[in-house]
């Protein structure tokens, strides 16, 4: 009944999902749950809040140019957006304006819209949050205008989250001109490098994902973050097992297509 | 935290779809079940339709604002006039003549078409002197790069090449030995995360996509 190389995949999502169980059990009893290290991006986003209050210059976060709700960058796009909802939320508490990009396609802008308005009345400022002024969309010019909108409104605190592309590179530029604190996350290989080098705290691959459910701050979602590192020890496992298996001469891929 | 929206409906039913499509995945030979799969593949993509109508809605309202604010403020008045222009101009000769005819094809390769290769070529040049101006050493991940980086440029040249005939040679064993073992390693990783938000999604723990009402 199962697809081939179906048994070794339901075993993955196992390793998740019964340490996920597990631990999220304990989380709800108020056990002790280990201890996560700390990520320094994250730690750094509510003093780059704060440093954009004392300068009188707004935030500016995109989820990066290739976000979208559909396809293989949909679930960065949901990380991307989780961090842009603790932003607004430090932004509208603390009297700071926030400008939020959504990337090339136009589906993320009634998400980002709703997200935006529901921490501006969660806050008890509906008057925070514009839509017209807040959010920015712009589509196939979003490589250029998107620098634009950094210089213009001289951002203190930029912020790319998510799924960047070779058309963010630019807007890392102009928020050097503008001197701004550039945080920045990318689940893309291909950028990571470039991104490493200017970036002033950085978030890569995993930790993009794991950042979003940090600044929750809420045990059972921690709870999640820590099960991952049951599949990753599994998926080492895996790999140093059937590396030898195969030195040995075993047919592996006979045994991954179970 | 007060209740702002309440979709829990919405949640349920993504929670069953979701459900069935890992069925569907896992198990393709059960009977109706491709079928339904099917059948809610094409609803999700009505449903995603229905989503960017409404973004088309946000952005038209807005550029209609952008031109008929106040004068004296910064309404970006050139801006809305060049979209809901453009929306008019193209729209009309879609309806008129069809997305076919030779008119939308030359509206989109003269004018889309010119305009994005412009912004393009444009980013280019920024991107260049971007480059230049952040080339920096700081820290361990800036030194590997640009040692990554120098060794594929010693490849690429040929003068190099000539110059030092085993670069070419280091330049891939780099590239086919470190360079695919970390992009492998990057992908695990980027692949554990990502499944981590999609069991917090269906199980209502998402709350970057589902809000702060189900808490």
């Amino acid at each position: 009944m199962l697809r081939a190389g179906g048994v070794n995949e339901i075993i993955v999502l196992l390793t998740l999902i019964i340490p996920m169980a597990y631990l999220m059990d304990r989380a709800r009893k108020g056990a002790s749950l280990p201890k996560l290290k700390a990520i320094g991006a994250v730690d750094a986003l509510p003093d780059s809040v704060d440093r954009a209050v004392e300068m009188g210059r707004p935030v500016v976060a995109s989820t990066g140019g290739f976000a979208a709700l559909v396809g293989q960058f949909a679930s960065a796009a949901v990380a991307g957006v989780r961090l842009i909802r603790y932003i607004a939320k430090l932004c509208y508490m603390k009297g700071a304006r926030f400008i939020a990009v959504a990337g090339q396609t136009p589906d993320l802008v009634p998400y980002i819209d709703a997200v935006l308005k529901e921490e501006a009345l969660s806050q008890g400022k509906p008057e925070s949050y514009v839509r017209s002024r807040d959010l920015k969309f712009f589509g196939g010019a979003y490589g250029l205008s998107l620098p634009e909108l950094i210089e213009t409104e001289k951002a203190a605190t930029y912020v790319l989250v998510g799924t960047p592309y070779g058309g963010d590179f630019a807007s890392w530029e102009s928020a050097n001109r503008v001197g701004a604190l550039f945080i920045g996350g990318c689940i893309r290989f291909g950028v990571m490098g470039p991104l490493a080098m200017v970036a002033d705290y950085l978030l890569l691959m995993d930790e993009v994902y794991a950042a979003g459910a940090m600044v929750g701050g809420d045990k059972e979602e921690l709870a999640t973050l820590i099960a991952s590192d049951f599949t990753k020890l599994y998926a080492i496992l895996l790999i140093v097992v059937l590396s030898i298996l195969a030195f040995l001469g075993v047919n592996i891929s006979g045994l991954l297509a179970i | 935290m007060s209740e702002v929206y309440t979709r829990r409906a919405p949640l349920a039913l993504g929670t069953i779809l979701i459900i069935v499509l890992i069925l569907n995945y896992f198990a393709p030979t059960l009977p109706y079940i491709g079928a339904v799969a099917s059948e809610i593949t094409k609803w999700a993509t009505i449903i995603a339709l229905f989503a960017g109508l409404y973004a088309i809605g946000i952005l038209f309202a807005h550029n209609i604002r952008r031109i008929y604010t106040r004068p004296g403020a910064n309404t970006d008045f050139m801006a809305g006039v060049t979209f809901i222009g453009s929306f008019v101009v193209f729209f009309a000769c879609l309806v008129l003549t069809g997305t076919g005819s030779a008119l939308s094809q030359a509206l989109s390769t003269h004018i889309t078409g010119m305009i994005t290769s412009t912004i393009d070529g444009l980013s280019l040049f920024y991107f260049i002197v971007w480059a230049y101006r952040r080339f920096r050493l700081r820290g361990i991940y800036n030194v590997m790069l640009i040692i990554g980086g120098i060794t594929w440029l010693m490849k690429e040249t040929p003068l190099l090449v000539y110059l030092f005939p085993g670069s070419r040679t280091a330049a891939l064993w780099i590239y086919d030995t470190f360079v695919t073992a970390v992009t492998r390693g990057a992908t695990i990783a980027g692949a554990v995360g990502a499944l981590v938000i999609i069991l917090r999604t269906i199980i209502w723990r998402e709350r970057g996509i589902l809000g702060i009402e189900v808490r």
